[in-house]
């Protein structure tokens, strides 16, 4: 029995357009019924440049699931990604009205305060998450209703992005005359997707490696500690292959698909790797040692400047349960083992969790992101707030 | 180059003035910024971006002169300033040393933009003698700094802009060499955008005003009637700013740019380029470029813009150039005036190794390109 109306979610990625077709079974568990995969054209680097081909994509993509799924898709749950996510943590405080207990009215007025932050003009809230509630100075307080105290604080995990990026998501979506009922940050869906609620009380540091850019979600006791992304991705490294060896694109994809890796080997022996002639590019041969170690300095890179991130955002430095990679670039061999090292945590290779249906969409570290929009919707659709769903986007949808 | 790809930033009051006055000018300078400490000189500004730094060291106010406080006031908030540049070919800094921000943060916003690998040009007031020796001192304590850092430096002294307008009344004074400098920034604009039979460009512009060559100076004189062009090019060749023209004889290398309208002629060109071509030394390269503008009919706007090795009087006093003798001038097989100099320039307009990044934005972080492969900008020998 379905406990939750079907949910597409559909992701514009710089590689590929993804569309999932699911919905939440009673036993909370989601089941995909369709999906739909398009390679994506006028997105570069996690961003829409050219909206109209953009949506030829995306359309291509709905066809394909709307087969699979044998349904007709009208509104999409859209997931937002691009290297201008940011998150800020903004505490609100209000003082106890009735002078001792603190009600669910008190809990509201902090989280109109908390909520109220001020961004630049060109940035928009894409999501307002409670940390944890604070009474007179005494940190963590999970649920305050019914507490005694005179001073009432909480804070709020504010995600927030540039808007005309976002906008331009959503209108190369519209424009084909489907709606969007919500968006929702790639990142969050990932780590909704592949984490346990013990890795996220434990603490745990989700990646999404995409094409064009890397999005992150830290968990630590339970709640979103930190969250942003990186413009960097795995057309980086397949760019910085084409430029080290001066072989077209195409050839250096391939290298990095099947000869790449993130570590350097260890035993030093120097193989060569043959790159198959195409078209204006007649082939050669070329060393494994340095194709690893153009791969290798991107990737560390890339893991070296999350780190620094969350250490600037004081992120617990100890996540208990490790790393856990998602996206396309998960497939690369040994990323999990340079994570590891560079964070100093365990770390693993993620699939999305409590998933059943359609084989390839519940194996792929590159669905997770998908599977967790719908995980999303459903969650907010069974949650029956009175706010409809996707109100705190209005701003956003709105036009 | 295109309108979208010049960044022009004002930073401090005066600086902000200068945008305000290229905003009136040219209305399809579309990105401009500004960069102050004061609240209320933002609130005033034309500028299309409104940058407000150190708003928790100043409270929302000026510095009063204080270049220490401005100073943190730009690293504290150096992250937001480094995001302006995001897809800039070019930013132009206008600014007036002598003031706390104009003197202090100055240097700091072009460091930023070079970081990024955006080139600058910067255009800065002097202050004026009886402003007194700190803020003398102020400015020329900034000059070597922004000298070490941005691509192009053109200075105008306060002192020599008041005397080019001519009136020493205070209440038209000041109109006057603000419309005088808004002229010169607008003929700067010129130069960069608007392409013409002659090409002056950016990089010819880059070329002129770089920091080696001494320091740039700018004069512009505007003529109507028949013998516009002659009367332009006497104006100009006894102009204050270029110390009364006799100093052309040093300067290694001259611009020249012309704006007219339909009507101007081949005749105009000669009747102007002989004079100035006179008062130069005979090897120096001088670079023309004019436009077309049908607005300027029966009119023309002649802009010169010169770099002495060893500063202009009323500015910075410079140390005299070791290769002082024109004769070791690098100088050009066709010394006669040329279009585009075949020099190549410190203008990086591409920045290289960006592969298929090439034509997109840079994906900036901290001031690294991380569109560039990690191995060439950590220096990693494959």
């Amino acid at each position: 029995m379905p406990a939750s109306p079907v949910i597409v979610a559909l992701e514009l990625g710089t590689a590929k357009v993804i569309a999932l077709v699911g919905e939440m079974r009673e036993d909370q568990h989601v089941m995909i019924t369709g999906m739909g995969e398009h390679p994506s054209q006028g997105i570069s680097k996690g961003q829409v440049v050219d909206i109209e081909a953009a949506g030829d994509a995306v359309r291509a993509a709905l066809a394909a699931a709307e087969e699979t799924a044998q349904v007709t898709i009208r509104q999409v749950v859209l997931a937002i990604s691009g290297g201008h996510v940011r998150s800020d943590i903004n505490r609100g405080v209000v003082p106890v009205r009735d002078k001792g207990e603190i009600t669910r009215a008190d809990m509201n007025a902090v989280m109109d305060v908390a909520k109220a932050v001020n961004l630049p003009t060109d940035r928009e809230i894409l999501h307002t998450i409670c940390q944890h509630y604070c009474i007179d100075g005494q940190q963590r307080v999970v649920l305050p209703e019914g507490m005694e105290g005179a001073r009432l604080e909480l804070d709020m995990l504010v995600i927030h992005g540039l808007r005309s990026p976002m906008r331009n998501a959503i209108k190369a979506v519209e424009d084909i005359d489907i709606a969007v009922q919500d968006v929702v940050y790639a990142g969050l869906g990932s780590a909704l997707s592949v984490l346990t609620p013990e890795q996220k009380k434990g603490g745990a540091l989700v990646i999404d490696l995409g094409a064009g850019t890397s999005e992150y979600v830290a968990y630590a006791g339970g709640v979103i500690a930190s969250a942003g992304a990186l413009g960097v991705g795995g057309d980086h490294v397949t760019n910085d292959i084409a430029l080290a060896f001066s072989i077209p694109e195409r050839q250096a994809e391939r290298c990095k698909c099947e000869h790449g890796g993130a570590l350097l080997s260890l035993d030093g022996s120097d193989g060569k790797v043959a790159v198959a002639p195409g078209v204006g590019f007649g082939g050669r041969t070329l060393s494994r040692q340095v194709l690893l170690t153009v791969m290798h300095a991107r990737m560390h890179e890339t893991f070296s400047m999350i780190k620094q991130r969350l250490e600037a955002d004081k992120v617990p430095v100890h996540l208990a349960a490790g790393v856990v990679l998602v996206g396309g670039g998960a497939h690369m061999e040994e990323i999990a083992e340079l994570a590891a090292d560079v964070f100093d945590l365990p770390c693993v290779v993620g699939k999305p969790r409590e998933v059943s249906g359609l084989a390839t969409a519940t194996e792929g570290p590159e669905y997770a992101a998908c599977t967790g929009l719908i995980q999303y919707a459903c969650r907010r659709w069974q949650s029956k707030r009175p706010k409809p769903l996707g109100s705190l986007f209005r701003n956003l949808l709105k036009r | 180059m295109e309108h979208n790809d010049i960044l022009v930033i004002g930073i401090g009051g005066a600086g902000g003035r200068l945008v305000d006055a290229l905003a009136a000018r040219a209305p399809e300078a579309v990105r401009t910024a500004m960069i102050d400490t004061d609240a209320a000189a933002l609130a005033a500004s034309q500028a299309v971006s409104k940058l407000q730094i150190g708003s928790h060291v100043t409270n929302g106010q000026g510095t009063g002169g204080d270049a220490g406080l401005a100073r943190r006031a730009a690293t504290d908030d150096a992250e937001i300033i480094r995001g302006l540049f995001s897809d800039a070919r070019l930013v132009v800094v206008l600014a007036g040393l002598g003031g706390g921000t104009g003197s202090a943060v100055t240097p700091e916003v072009i460091k930023a933009a070079g970081l990024s690998g955006t080139p600058t040009l910067c255009v800065a007031t002097q202050p004026f003698s009886f402003e007194g020796a700190p803020r003398a001192a102020l400015a020329r304590a900034a000059v070597p700094e922004i000298r070490e850092a941005a691509d192009g430096l053109i200075l105008i002294p306060n002192d020599k802009l008041f005397k080019s307008v001519g009136s020493d009344k205070v209440n038209e004074a000041f109109p006057a060499a603000d419309a005088a400098l808004g002229m010169s920034v607008w003929s700067l604009w010129q130069i960069l955008t608007r392409p013409g039979y002659l090409n002056a460009g950016p990089a010819d512009l880059a070329q002129v005003t770089k920091p080696e060559r001494g320091i740039a100076s700018l004069a512009w004189a505007e003529a109507h009637g028949r013998k516009r062009g002659a009367s332009a090019v006497k104006q100009l060749l006894t102009h204050p700013m270029l110390d009364g023209g006799a100093a052309l004889g040093e300067c290694r290398s001259i611009m020249v740019s012309i704006v007219g309208g339909e009507d101007l002629t081949l005749k105009d060109l000669g009747d102007i380029m002989a004079p100035i071509k006179a008062a130069c030394h005979e090897r120096v390269v001088i670079t023309l470029g004019t436009s077309i503008d049908p607005e300027w009919k029966a009119r023309l706007l002649l802009t010169l813009i010169a770099a002495r090795p060893g500063g202009w009087s009323g500015g910075v006093e410079m140390r005299p150039a070791k290769a002082q003798e024109p004769t070791d001038l690098p100088i050009t097989e066709n010394p006669a005036v040329v279009g585009r100099g075949g020099v190549q320039t410190t203008l990086q307009l591409e920045p290289a190794g960006r592969g298929r990044f090439a034509n997109t934005d840079p994906t900036l972080l901290d001031g690294e390109d991380l569109d560039i492969p990690t191995y060439q900008r950590r220096g990693i020998k494959l």
